[in-house]
């Protein structure tokens, strides 16, 4: 047998080295620069805050007992409370774009690639075309000045507004692919089957699409809810120095302020508002949809 | 034609197995798919695996392929004598049919036939003249047919190209896992007659798995009937059919009625050897019988099944030749008290499971 | 599924308006004359030669497409590898596998970027081009994983056990049968990674030191200082050129 050969052989019986060769370097990869650097913050946020930004040995929980002050619970519940509003907003017009695109023959990659799109293309120019359409000398105030409905322009960036709505069309494919996955795979003559039996239209939307798309609402939500806990660029853009996210918080932890252990124990304090959120998703997700009430 | 075939038939000694499964199982984390399963394939024979699905008659084919290896507590898998285990699927001369057909998508029907041709360094005239010769041998016209992609072809000609591109290779056995399943019914009768020529034709050992009974009466040799990892029963169809040895193999394969027979055993008998007496005939002398009263007749065209209620609710089947309805009506309408009865021989008994 | 009625349909409109208008608006107006006013007043590629004159916007785009080329490879490969085992074999700590691979796509960018910022540094490592590209590489495996995942679930797996039964071994195997059908999936996924890269602002900020200056470093620059419409140039050339490429992303993920 050749050297291949004789090679192959010995990976085929123990099929486990296979599998670890493939897995190396990507799996490595991922170890040494995700999970490990994940695992140093937290050892991180437990240390004495180094004198010229950095770390410096010493247990200590000050930075968790520091981050639970109101002053900053204040900023985690202001992004806890956009998340969720942001989350809500995508869902209501998320659903009725993945419900037409699912519902459509002939147009369907189209539609699909023009919902992909934005979710691919920078973020940092999608912000920006907000700022553009925001600001005081943007598109919308000018036009609005330029019809004399209004007289002077509308502060509309640098608002809660602006950022939920950065928050908004940031994230807003990212709950409709999910939902058009489940509504993709719903039979429709489960639809018909409801007509039949005398439903109407929207008790048929409610009480059968819905809950049969629940496992695609549980993702796109999650997949909204998760970034928008940590955006960073939306709030600093189009936000300004009055609505500060966590994110905020913690990028300032790591360049101005310089003190990492809280900026690390803050992204742990937001890590804990995602996982919470996740297990109550996916304890949703696993509930038994069929009971009747 | 393939020139090798009838010479190969008869140049073998048959005695010698061309394959030996030898207490052979496999397991999957905790579940034991094939369970210390033994059996011999005799070269040239048309052999099918049978039985429903989870029983183990993939995974068996499958080990023989080299796909999977077998546990290692002491089982072997012979082909020619020699222990297979270890050895990789493209050192061990086989040909395998898939239920899919795994066509490569992205080659020609030539390129597809030729695929293991060139794997053997086979080249320029030699190659085309044998791809044609295989084309020709599962009736496909290769000017037809070289040119085309598999996703241009129906189903039924997909596995004709997938028969093609195993047996150019001359293999000396042929595995086919539920070729049938995704063919319609009309074709589907076709191929398995010709399949079987095929068999007979070439002189290469076939083993088939299916989970369709009257396909592994058709078209096989022997049957393997297997169930739960085991195998319960191997014989020729007409051993399998007539002589079933368990409850499973009795009701699995065809219909069977099952009573309580001597000595507390359970026995089995078919319905097409049940006999039906009306109201105030008798049975003939010797056949054991039983009262019931008629719950319906089911005409089938080529079988009546008369359905009889026996005593303590249970329910018995006797099919009868159709004699002409219309000509010669049947006596006995539902409702009728009628005499069931078999004859003793006809009666198997059936072994615990 | 039924036809949408109509009022879904409407808002369906809505909603697909409201997600490409501002990017249009933000089009349109790269070629307005005005510098300041937001009122139109004639058509100019001004902003596109002024876009010409910078150093600093040629240096960035040079610094994104060594950064994205590098670690496009990279993922690219480390990625299919991974693809590859969690499509076709079986193995213990599969679960795990696919936690590690998916973590990267669910946690906060920002939270990506300082983990990475306090490793390197506690590993004395100087921030510059390669930080982020070690940087851009971690999170573009699971990009390509993903794509040609998708890719290969639907490829008869039974294609490569016919290979390996009509005689050729694993690798030919490979080569001759899996790869033809998944060049498709693997192109897509790196022209997936290869846009995530160049367009990735947060991390890269994070991890790049104070010299180095990928492209979006340099367009968040602009756009803090609100620059006349020379950053609406920039912006549709950015635009324009992902664009493509995820369209190309698009077909051919789809492809046959």
């Amino acid at each position: 047998m050749t050297l291949r050969r004789r090679i192959l052989a010995a990976l085929a019986r123990r099929p486990a080295l296979g599998t670890a060769t493939l897995l190396a370097p990507g799996g490595l990869w991922l170890v040494l620069f995700f999970v490990v650097p994940m695992l140093l913050m937290l050892g991180a946020s437990v240390m004495q805050r180094g004198t010229y930004g950095g770390v410096e040995p010493g247990f200590t929980l000050e930075h968790y007992r520091r981050f639970l002050d109101p002053l900053y619970l204040q900023v985690l519940w202001r992004t806890i409370v956009w998340a969720a509003l942001a989350t809500v907003a995508c869902l209501l017009l998320g659903f009725p774009v993945a419900w037409v695109i699912a519902a459509s023959r002939r147009h369907r990659s189209l539609l699909l690639f023009l919902v992909v799109l934005p979710f691919w293309t920078s973020f940092l120019v999608r912000t920006f075309a907000m700022i553009f359409l925001l600001r005081d000398t943007g598109v919308i105030n000018s036009a609005l000045l330029a019809l004399g409905v209004i007289r002077e322009p509308i502060a509309l960036l640098y608002t809660p507004f602006a950022v939920l709505s950065g928050l908004v069309y940031g994230f807003l494919p990212f709950m409709v692919l999910p939902i058009y996955a489940s509504l993709e795979k719903l039979d429709p003559a489960l639809l018909e089957a409801a007509e039949v039996l005398g439903a109407r239209p929207l008790e048929r939307l409610a009480r059968v699409a819905i809950p049969l798309a629940r496992p695609g609402i549980i993702a796109g939500s999650l997949l909204v809810f998760v970034p928008a806990m940590g955006s960073f660029l939306t709030s600093d853009l189009l936000g300004g120095a009055k609505q500060v996210m966590i994110g905020n918080l913690v990028q300032n932890q790591f360049t101005t302020a310089r003190n990492w252990p809280f900026g690390a124990a803050a992204s742990f304090g937001v890590m804990a508002v995602v996982l919470v959120a996740v297990m109550v998703s996916l304890r949703l997700r696993d509930r038994d949809p069929g009971r009747v009430r | 034609m393939l020139p090798y075939a009838p010479a190969r038939r008869y140049l073998r000694l048959n005695s010698v197995p061309l394959a030996q499964f030898l207490r052979v199982s496999k397991s999957f984390g905790a579940i034991r798919a094939v369970d210390a399963v033994s059996f011999d394939i005799a070269r040239g024979e048309f052999l099918s695996l049978l039985g429903p699905s989870g029983c183990g008659k993939t995974t068996t084919l499958r080990l023989l392929a080299g796909f999977e290896e077998p546990d290692d507590d002491g089982g072997d898998i012979r082909i020619g004598g020699i222990s297979a285990i270890g050895k990789r699927p493209y050192d061990r001369n086989l040909g395998m049919v898939f239920q899919s057909y795994a066509l490569f998508p992205h080659l020609s029907v030539e390129r597809n036939v030729a695929f293991g041709l060139e794997r053997r360094r086979v080249r320029g005239a030699e190659l085309t003249r044998r791809v044609a010769d295989a084309l020709l041998a599962v009736q496909l016209d290769p000017k037809e047919f070289a040119g085309r992609r598999p996703a241009e072809l129906s189903g039924g000609q997909r596995q004709r190209v997938a028969l093609a591109r195993a047996l150019v290779l001359e293999p000396e056995m042929l595995l086919l896992d539920e070729p049938l399943g995704a063919i319609d019914e009309k074709l589907r009768r076709d191929m398995q007659l010709e399949l079987r020529q095929l068999n007979r034709k070439l002189g290469i050992t076939f083993v088939h798995v299916t989970h369709d009974q009257d396909e592994a009466l058709t078209m096989s040799d022997r049957i393997a009937v297997m169930h739960r990892g085991r195998i319960v029963q191997l014989g020729t169809p007409a051993e399998i059919y007539e002589h079933p040895r368990t409850r499973f193999v009795a009701t699995f394969i065809g219909e069977s009625n099952l009573f309580d027979g001597e000595g507390g055993a359970r026995v089995a008998v078919r319905p097409e050897r049940m006999a039906l007496a009306g109201p105030g005939e008798p049975l003939p002398d010797g056949y054991r019988s039983l009262p019931g009263t008629i719950d319906d007749v089911i005409y089938q065209g080529e079988m009546l099944r008369v359905l009889v209620r026996l005593e303590g609710n249970r329910q018995c089947v006797v099919a009868l030749r159709n004699d002409g309805q219309l000509a010669r009506p049947l006596p006995w309408a539902p409702g009728s008290a009628v005499l069931v009865g078999w004859k003793p021989e006809d009666a198997r008994p059936l072994e615990e499971e | 599924m039924k036809p949408a009625p109509k009022w879904l349909l409407a808002i369906a409109g809505i909603v697909y308006l409201l997600l490409h208008l501002p990017v249009l608006v933000l089009v349109l107006f790269s070629f307005n004359a005005s510098r300041y006013s937001v009122s139109w007043s004639g058509f100019t590629f001004d902003w596109y030669r002024a876009l010409a004159a910078r150093g600093d916007l040629w240096r960035g785009l040079r610094a994104s497409l060594t950064v994205g080329l590098v670690s496009t490879l990279v993922a690219t490969c480390s990625g299919t590898l991974i693809a590859l085992v969690l499509a076709r074999r079986r193995f213990t700590g599969r679960r795990v596998l696919e936690g590690l691979v998916f973590l990267p796509l669910v946690t906060p960018e920002i939270l990506v970027g300082i983990s990475l910022l306090v490793l390197f540094v506690l590993a004395g490592l100087p921030l510059g081009l390669g930080t982020i590209t070690i940087a851009h590489i971690a999170f573009n495996i699971s990009f390509v994983v993903v794509v040609v995942r998708a890719r290969l679930d639907g490829i008869d797996p039974h294609l490569e056990e016919a290979a390996l039964i009509l005689g050729a071994d694993e690798i030919t195997a490979f080569r001759t049968v899996t790869l033809p059908a998944l060049w498709p999936g693997i192109i897509a996924g790196a022209l997936l990674a290869f846009t995530m890269s160049f367009d990735d602002y947060v991390i890269t900020s994070l991890v790049s030191g104070a010299g180095s200056s990928t492209l979006p470093m340099v367009v968040y620059g602009m756009v803090r200082r609100n620059v006349e419409p020379t950053v609406n140039a920039i912006s549709t050339i950015i635009l324009l050129g992902t664009s493509l490429l995820i369209y190309g992303a698009d077909r051919l993920a789809r492809a046959r």
